[in-house]
């Protein structure tokens, strides 16, 4: 073993993550005893040690902000265009009168049928421009749950809260503005529900969301991504 | 994406599992807590996207360490401002006779980083974080394993000598307010 060799693998074997291979620990050993110098400069990385040990506890030693991984996840996966741009949403059915949720029918271009929730939940229409004053109007009426993110709220309509399965639960309907387009989602917590996660094909198509401890049953009409969000 | 079910999975094991890793050094390579979270969170926007360059969930760590750097190098690459010291003349090897090992604070060590050039800084980052092996530092930095060794020897010098001399500043400083 030469000096150059002696010197790399005592660089190597200083390193907690790195292993020296034992074929090659007693030829170092050898070269040690036979080089002064080398033998110097082991000394001299032993006596280093100390001052790795005190660099590497500070260098660590950085505390990571709490909250901030929650918060990430959030961003990544409650705003994702990916997931929701793959839906084909092909519902042939143009119709423009359409039931919506067992709570209650809508009609749209008709004389329109006012049922008491429509004008119960008449002041706040227009009101929540987000899914987070969704959230926090719905919490005020005591019910706390989390709207889906990823629908568009300029074009949120009404916000309600219906009976399902003798449970109260948040329906939130979104209409684009030429109304061909129209969905209305039953917000369920998973800690209520046990809901089905897949898509139902019928006369008004049903997309079931699984997401952050709900289930997003979408009941739609017309093309969905025209009330979702533009990502940019 | 097959190895962890689904993407969302996958990138949600990546940020529990490296986050603070990747925190910490955006902290050391920017020296400022606002740029290391905006990093930080730029990687896995990044990671999210890319996810299918990631083979082996095993080199995951060093996957997102690279990111971390090009997206930082980037950044650094906009403001050309900063001055650090120069590595030039800086042997390998210094004799210290029998110099105590000085104690070293976060903040001191932050101060003696920001004056290393980015080439030096990023392997003694890595080198101290203790997981990367030489060969991790020197792929992650695209660079020959001897390279790598040789900035850290350079840079572990200087960053002993502004330790030391932070270290005289505090002590003269300390006994001139005294009495
Ligand atoms: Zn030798």
């Amino acid at each position: 073993m030469d000096c150059q060799d002696a010197r790399l693998l005592l660089a190597f074997s200083d390193r907690l993550s790195e292993k020296l291979d034992p074929a090659e620990i007693q030829p170092l050993q050898h070269h040690l005893e036979a080089c002064p110098d080398c033998a110097l400069a082991a000394e001299r990385q032993q006596a280093d040690r100390g001052f790795d040990l005190a660099i590497g506890s500070a260098m660590r030693d950085v505390p990571v902000p709490v909250g901030q991984p929650a918060k990430l996840k959030q961003q990544l996966f409650g705003e994702r265009p990916v997931l929701w741009k793959r839906w084909s949403v092909a519902s042939a059915a143009a119709a423009l009168i359409f039931a919506l949720t067992a709570s209650g029918v809508y009609y749209v271009n008709r004389p329109t049928v006012v049922t008491t929730n429509d004008l119960l939940t008449w002041p706040q229409q227009g009101i929540a421009s987000n899914a987070e004053d969704v959230d926090s109007f719905l919490e005020k009426q005591g019910l706390n749950v989390r709207s889906p993110r990823v629908f568009d709220y300029s074009l949120l309509r009404s916000v309600e809260i219906v009976e399902f399965q003798k449970r109260r639960v948040a329906k939130l309907t979104f209409i684009a503005n030429d109304e061909k387009v129209s969905a209305s989602v039953l917000v369920l917590p998973h800690r209520q529900f046990d809901a089905p996660n897949q898509d139902i094909q019928a006369n008004l198509s049903i997309r079931i969301i699984n997401e952050d401890g709900y289930t997003y049953a979408i009941y739609y009409q017309g093309r969905l991504d025209g009330l979702l969000r533009v990502l940019n | 994406m097959s190895w962890f079910g689904s993407n969302k999975t996958a990138v949600e094991a990546l940020v529990d599992g490296h986050y603070a890793a990747l925190y910490r050094y955006a902290y050391r390579l920017s020296g400022a807590t606002q740029a290391a979270e905006d990093l930080t969170q730029e990687v896995f926007l990044q990671a999210q996207k890319m996810l299918h360059q990631l083979h082996d969930p095993a080199n995951a760590k060093s996957w997102l360490f690279t990111i971390l750097r090009n997206a930082y190098l980037h950044r650094v690459r906009a403001e050309k401002s900063a001055r650090f010291v120069s590595l030039d003349g800086v042997a390998e090897v210094v004799d210290r006779g029998n110099a105590p090992v000085p104690i070293v604070d976060s903040a001191q060590l932050q101060a003696a980083l920001n004056q290393l050039p980015e080439v030096f800084r990023t392997p003694v980052i890595l080198y101290y974080f203790e997981d990367f092996s030489y060969k991790d530092i020197a792929e992650q930095m695209n660079v020959p394993l001897g390279t790598v060794m040789s900035r850290l020897a350079r840079a572990k010098v200087v960053l002993r000598q502004s330790l030391a001399e932070h270290a005289e500043v505090t002590t003269s400083k300390a006994q001139g307010e005294g009495f």
